[in-house]
């Protein structure tokens, strides 16, 4: 399933024929090593703690997952039926490295992991995100974060 | 999320980002991406790889070091794992319950309920272990119990209108979320059994074989029917999953 040809037709045109915003290139920010930045994860999982309010669809909006969460509480309110969920059900850092980059952290790879991580839901479209990532962007400089790392599922 | 990655580098934060869709990123052109041949819902490669995980981690990371974006470079590397046969299966997993002769005594079209609640009790102790053995579980995300949501999904066959347990929320995200509750208990049920399943065998089992398949089935046909048209829009794809459409001509 990693590549569009082996994915069901259905699937494939729906991929294909998203209607996605075209943007400008935007000027890469320069910083420091990496042994020497801030980093906060950012997934589009639909990812939040089990106390939180579940993601509404269509709605840009985000949740807070402190770096000293039990990680074991965080629960996925995602919309979509359309993506493998058997591997988050065995271990997170498969789609929420927190793990992954304490690791990193311990062996200097990186400078450290920052205080807050953030989860969007996928599936929602992007002008929705615009305004709510200025807000978060306010966030993340707050928390002296310099590297980003999103991924979404 | 490419619009995000253009969002935030544009206050100044830099981003680097994993992508499963390598046209969707080279529409959206993110200052810096690494496509990854991986499954969707599988970003960093396979459950409990740590190594693999922190390898693909390491080598987004290293883009932020870069500055000559649009970047959209290409992990080099499929998961680790076992190999596939040409369906997609793993030899070795069983599914979690023997439907053997005398373990279905109830039919769902009899009694939906009373034969969903039969599946769900000769589960239970699969779906303990997989609790027990991961200290977690997705079930109870709707913050309704378990054998509400059950009840919600199969009145909701023969009345749609019938009241929701939360109405703090629209009925078709309380519904939406009574299929995660029941779909996540079976699935961590199935992958408490001895081998390794993939994601296409549990699915396979779980919306072609089980009784909760077949309700869920039900439970789609009465939202394409409903004449409403949020519910309608589900059933396009948000219960039924587009590799399990092919069930729907069963009920059609």
């Amino acid at each position: 399933m990693a590549h569009l040809s082996d994915m069901p037709e259905k699937q494939r045109n729906m991929i294909v024929n998203q209607d996605l915003l075209e943007y400008d290139d935007t000027p890469c920010v320069d910083g420091p090593a990496l042994s020497e930045r801030i980093i906060a994860i950012i997934t589009t999982a639909g990812l939040h703690r089990r106390d939180d309010t579940v993601f509404t669809p269509g709605v840009g909006e985000y949740r807070i997952i402190p770096d000293d969460t039990d990680m074991n509480d965080l629960i996925m309110s995602h919309v979509s039926t359309n993506f493998d969920r058997t591997g988050f059900q065995q271990d997170l850092n498969l789609v929420f490295p927190i793990e992954r980059l304490q690791e990193l952290q311990a062996e200097g790879e990186v400078g450290e992991v920052a205080s807050y991580h953030y989860a969007f839901m996928g599936a929602t479209p992007p002008m929705a995100h615009e305004a709510v990532a200025k807000d978060l962007a306010g966030l993340l400089h707050g928390d002296n974060v310099s590297g980003v790392i999103l991924a979404g599922v | 999320m490419g619009g995000l990655a253009h969002y935030l580098e544009e206050d100044g934060l830099a981003t680097t980002q994993i992508s499963l869709i390598r046209l969707h990123s080279e529409k959206t052109r993110p200052p810096r991406a690494l496509w990854v041949p991986f499954e969707l819902g599988r970003p960093f490669g396979a459950p409990n790889e740590p190594e693999f995980q922190k390898r693909v981690l390491t080598e987004t990371l290293k883009l932020l070091e870069r500055t000559d974006g649009p970047i959209l470079d290409d992990f080099p590397d499929g998961p680790p794992g076992p190999a596939t046969d040409d369906d997609g299966d793993i030899e070795g997993w069983t599914c979690p319950v023997n439907f053997g002769d005398g373990t279905h005594d109830i039919s769902v079209e009899d009694d939906p309920l009373a034969a969903l609640n039969q599946e769900i009790e000769l589960m239970r102790s699969w779906y303990e272990m997989f609790v027990e053995k991961n200290n977690k579980t997705s079930v109870g995300i709707s913050e309704v119990d378990f054998e509400t949501c059950i009840k919600y999904l199969v009145d909701f066959i023969s009345d749609k209108d019938t009241p929701p347990p939360r109405t703090d929320i629209p009925r078709y995200n309380m519904l939406k979320l009574a299929t995660d509750e029941m779909k996540a208990y079976y699935f961590e049920a199935g992958l408490a059994r001895p081998g390794l399943a993939t994601d296409k065998e549990l699915a396979d089992w779980y919306y072609g074989e089980t009784t909760a398949g077949k309700v869920l089935l039900k439970v789609n046909e009465a939202c394409a029917n409903s004449g409403d048209e949020v519910l309608k829009g589900m059933s396009d794809r948000r219960i039924i999953p587009i590799h399990q459409q092919h069930l729907k001509q069963q009920t059609a």
